[in-house]
Formats: C-alpha cells, sequence, structure tokens
C-alpha cells in the first residue's frame, strides 16, 4: 500500500485531522485514532488494519492498494480530459474590428476592420455538421473584436447550428464575450433566442475610471450606455452574467465602485463579479502598471471578501479548488478559436497572430496537418516538468497557462500561494455548520 | 472518516466547456476566487456544494 503524495494532512479540532487529496479534491473529517493509525502507515510503513478505514482511504485516492506511479495517473486523467470526444468548444470571432480602444488590449495590434464572410460563416457550419454525430455538447463562444459588430455573422452561424444541434439531440450553449455597448434590449432579446446564455461585460470602476481605460475608437465615454444595457440584461431570467473588472495599478483603488454598482443592480443569483489580471501580452501595456502575480491575489482576496459581505453569490463555492485535468482549449483536442477570417488558433491569447495559426476553417483537413502550433500546446505536458512533477499542487494547476508556459516559459508560480490549510479548515468549518443546521 | 467533499470535480472526459471565458486564464491564483462557476454553462455538471449556505442579501 503506497501513500498520495498529493494528500494535505490539516490538524483541525478535538484531535481530529482534516485529509485532503489534490488528484481527488475529495476533502474528509478523520477522528484521532484514524489519523494515528494513517500516521503509522506513513512513518513506520505500518498497515492500516481497520479495513473500513482502508477502503475509505482508498476512495478518496489517499492511498493505492497497488504501486503505482501517481503521475500516470495524472497523465491519464490528462489524456481523456484532452481527447475527450463528447463536447465540441469552439471560440468564434465574427469580426477583428472593435468599437473600444481599451488601454491595455491585447489584440490592439490586430484590430482591423475584417468582418467573417458568408463562405467563412459556411465552413464553421460544414466543419460543425461533420463533428455532430459524434458529440454530446457544442458550446460556442462569440469573442472578437467586440463581436456584436459582426452580429449578423452571430445570428446565421447560431440558426444553423442550432437546427443541427436539435436534429441530433446535442445539448447547445451559447456564450460572449462582448463590450456591451452594443448590447440594446432588442439584441438581448435576440441573442438570448440564439441560446446565448452567458454574458461576460467588463466594467473598470467607476464612471470616470472605466471612460479612461475602456473609450470608444473615437474616445467618447462608455459607461453610461453600458449600464443602461446591463440593467436590461439583468431583468432576463435564466442568464449568467459576469462582470469583469480589469484590474491594475492604476484602477486597483476603484473596484469597490465596481462591487457598489452590481451589488445595486439585481438580487438575483445571476450576476457574479470577479477581477481579471490585466497583464502585458506580448509588450501591449506598460509592464510597470501592471500588479504581480502576488500583488493580484491580495487583491483578489479582499474582492472575494468584500462580496460576500454584500451577499453576492457563488463564492464560498468558488474558494474550493478545482483539478483542472482539462487545461483550457489550447490543450484539448475539440476546442479552439476561429477568427474573422477563417484563420484557426489553439489560444485566445494568439488570435489575429498568423504566424500562431493553425490552420484554416475552410480546409477540410487543417487538423491532421499537424501543424508547429498545434502540435506545441497539444503535446505540452506539465507532468514531464521536472518542478511540476514533483509538485503536491500539480492536479490543481497542471502547470498553469499553457500559452505562458509553451511561450514564455514561466516558471511554477502556485506553491505559497494557495493557502490550502486555511482554505480547508474555512471550507470544513462551512460545511461542517450547515450540515449542523 | 467521513467525508464531506467527494467527487466534486473530478469529471474527465465532460469536465468544464474548454472554452469557458472563465477558463481564459488558469493562473491557480483564480482558485482563490475563481469564477468558472459563473461562467459555466452546464452548472448541473458541477456538483454543488453540499449544504451551501445561501447567503443573505
Amino acid at each position: 500500500m503506497i501513500i498520495s503524495k498529493y494528500n494535505f494532512m490539516i490538524p483541525y479540532k478535538d484531535g481530529k485531522y482534516l485529509a485532503y487529496n489534490a488528484g481527488t479534491n475529495d476533502l474528509a473529517i478523520m477522528e484521532t485514532d484514524e489519523y494515528e493509525a494513517y500516521e503509522k502507515l506513513e512513518k513506520e510503513g505500518l498497515e492500516i488494519e481497520n479495513v473500513e478505514l482502508k477502503e475509505r482511504l482508498m476512495e478518496g485516492g489517499f492511498v493505492y492498494q497497488d504501486n503505482i506511479d501517481e503521475l500516470d495517473v495524472i497523465r491519464m486523467k490528462m489524456n481523456q480530459v484532452r481527447f475527450g470526444q463528447q463536447s465540441l468548444g469552439i471560440t468564434i470571432a465574427p469580426t477583428s474590428d472593435c468599437n473600444f480602444r481599451c488601454v491595455y488590449c491585447f489584440e490592439k495590434n490586430v484590430i482591423q476592420p475584417i468582418y467573417m464572410s458568408e463562405n467563412t460563416e459556411q465552413s464553421i457550419i460544414e466543419y460543425i455538421r461533420g463533428k455532430i454525430t459524434q458529440i454530446k455538447q457544442l458550446n460556442i463562444c462569440w469573442y472578437g473584436g467586440e463581436p456584436l459588430l459582426g452580429y449578423g455573422s452571430i445570428k446565421r452561424i447560431s440558426k444553423k447550428v442550432i437546427e443541427l444541434c436539435e436534429e441530433n439531440n446535442v445539448v447547445y450553449v451559447g456564450s460572449i464575450i462582448t463590450n456591451g455597448y452594443l448590447l440594446t434590449e432588442d439584441r438581448i432579446k435576440q441573442l438570448v433566442n440564439l441560446k446565448v446564455k452567458s454574458y461576460q461585460i467588463t466594467i473598470d470602476g467607476g464612471c470616470e475610471m472605466h471612460n479612461k481605460r475602456r473609450a470608444l475608437q473615437s474616445g467618447k465615454d462608455t459607461y453610461d450606455v453600458i449600464i443602461k444595457n446591463l440593467k436590461k440584461l439583468v431583468e432576463y431570467d435564466g442568464l449568467k452574467i459576469s462582470i469583469r473588472v480589469n484590474v491594475d495599478r492604476e484602477n486597483a483603488k476603484d473596484i469597490q465602485l465596481v462591487l457598489e454598482m452590481v451589488a445595486s443592480l439585481s438580487e438575483k443569483e445571476n450576476v457574479f463579479c470577479y477581477l481579471g489580471h490585466v497583464e502585458a501580452i506580448e509588450g501591449c501595456y506598460k509592464e510597470e502598471t501592471c500588479l504581480n502575480n502576488e500583488e493580484y491575489a491580495k487583491l483578489s482576496n479582499e474582492f472575494n471578501e468584500r462580496l460576500k459581505e454584500k451577499g453576492m453569490p457563488a463564492i464560498i463555492f468558488e474558494e474550493y479548488p478545482k483539478v483542472q485535468y482539462g487545461g483550457c482549449c489550447a490543450t484539448v483536442n475539440n476546442g479552439f478559436v476561429i477568427n474573422a477570417d477563417g484563420k484557426i488558433y489553439k489560444c485566445w491569447n494568439e488570435i489575429g497572430e498568423q504566424k500562431h495559426s493553425v490552420g484554416e476553417i475552410s480546409d477540410p483537413f487543417w487538423n491532421e496537418k499537424y501543424r508547429a502550433e498545434y502540435v506545441k500546446f497539444m503535446a505540452y505536458d506539465p507532468t514531464q516538468d521536472e518542478e511540476c512533477s514533483k509538485c503536491k499542487f500539480l492536479p490543481l494547476c497542471m502547470g498553469g497557462c499553457p500559452f505562458k508556459r509553451v511561450n514564455h516559459k514561466q516558471r511554477c508560480y502556485v506553491k505559497d500561494c494557495i493557502k490550502i490549510e486555511h482554505m480547508m479548515k474555512k471550507m470544513a468549518n462551512n460545511l461542517l455548520e450547515n450540515a449542523e443546521k | 472518516m467521513k467525508y464531506l467533499v467527494k467527487n466534486k470535480t473530478v469529471r474527465t472526459d465532460e469536465a468544464c466547456n474548454p472554452n469557458c471565458p472563465g477558463r481564459d486564464c488558469l493562473c491557480p491564483y483564480d482558485y482563490i476566487g475563481c469564477t468558472n462557476l459563473a461562467y459555466c454553462p452546464f452548472p448541473d455538471g458541477v456538483k454543488t456544494m453540499p449544504g451551501r449556505k445561501k447567503q443573505a442579501k
């Protein structure tokens, strides 16, 4: 019997221990005698005699019966997700154009008045038609530029794709990342009919700060129009609305104003708010204005605490760690990004940078040509990394953002920043309190 | 030994939407206040924490 290297045994109350395993993401509470038996196995190699305890520990991945390499288990789970066939996730930019000129935009060098042609739309539909019998879920995320500038493409593609999904019993869900400026009431109605269920809109502070950072191309203000549109959007049931605050040194002090605005927007539990970390991707912004990882983590924590005080939803749940075997669309076989010109990318951060394109949607064999940029992401394996392979947090992190790891060789930055003991104690307190009610 | 959280997110093939906008960054700091659920179009697929307390407005 071997002990998992992803175990965290945390002293709790009255001699009890919290047992958390990062590989399975399970959390248990152990009595003193149970922990002592575990400790004897760990320190002295003494077998656990209590059969029931042994079974329970195996269920949560705390111990293994066979002598296996846990990295192989992680690699196996990672590959299951990476090459799974049940869902297809496509991010589509109907245009590379944008009506905003945000100060930190990482696409500022690739913003162009390019709009998707009907031929490209048709190629996307044909690609999905070819996949539809193999999948159970189809997710399309409308992205840009500003996707609502290319609303005609959204409408035409959505209609066809929804039909295809209905004919083949495939679950379809649309989402959109928009600056919210063109999200008029009429447009909202139409998008809801086109099954766009999730909306991400960015507000960067109070009115003055937001307008300074997220102005129209003409330089005009955008805050009031976005807020007006948001007020209409929150009236719709069944939508998920995420308000993102892109934060850096310039607007860090303004986040309280966003929080107050969001709290006043809706009584419903469908409005979420979070901080996005502004980074100087490919030199798109001033490095010195960006918060470093530690500063961002601290601010994000404080923000979440304030959200809780305001009774904002879902925060308790979201503090619990998540296992990231799948990575993101860059590292899953059935995930990619299509730009308005039909060029395909693996990562959102690379959209429009043609040297990173992995193919063209009009080419039916694009994904069999194994372009270097495609292989780069799909072959990325954090379990092979010397540092990651020894790390107790690997299942929770899987090396972090593949874009950063693959392109910029960013090293690990997780270790001390997941305050796992603190988090687990808090989580256990919440769970036990509620169980007693 | 009593489990407080079990099999919560270990869903292999049908994990989160690979293009979920909440996953635009896998920065581990996001775990502290991860936004995945906020965006997840399949909230039923992400098991709700047992006994999660609904916070008062």
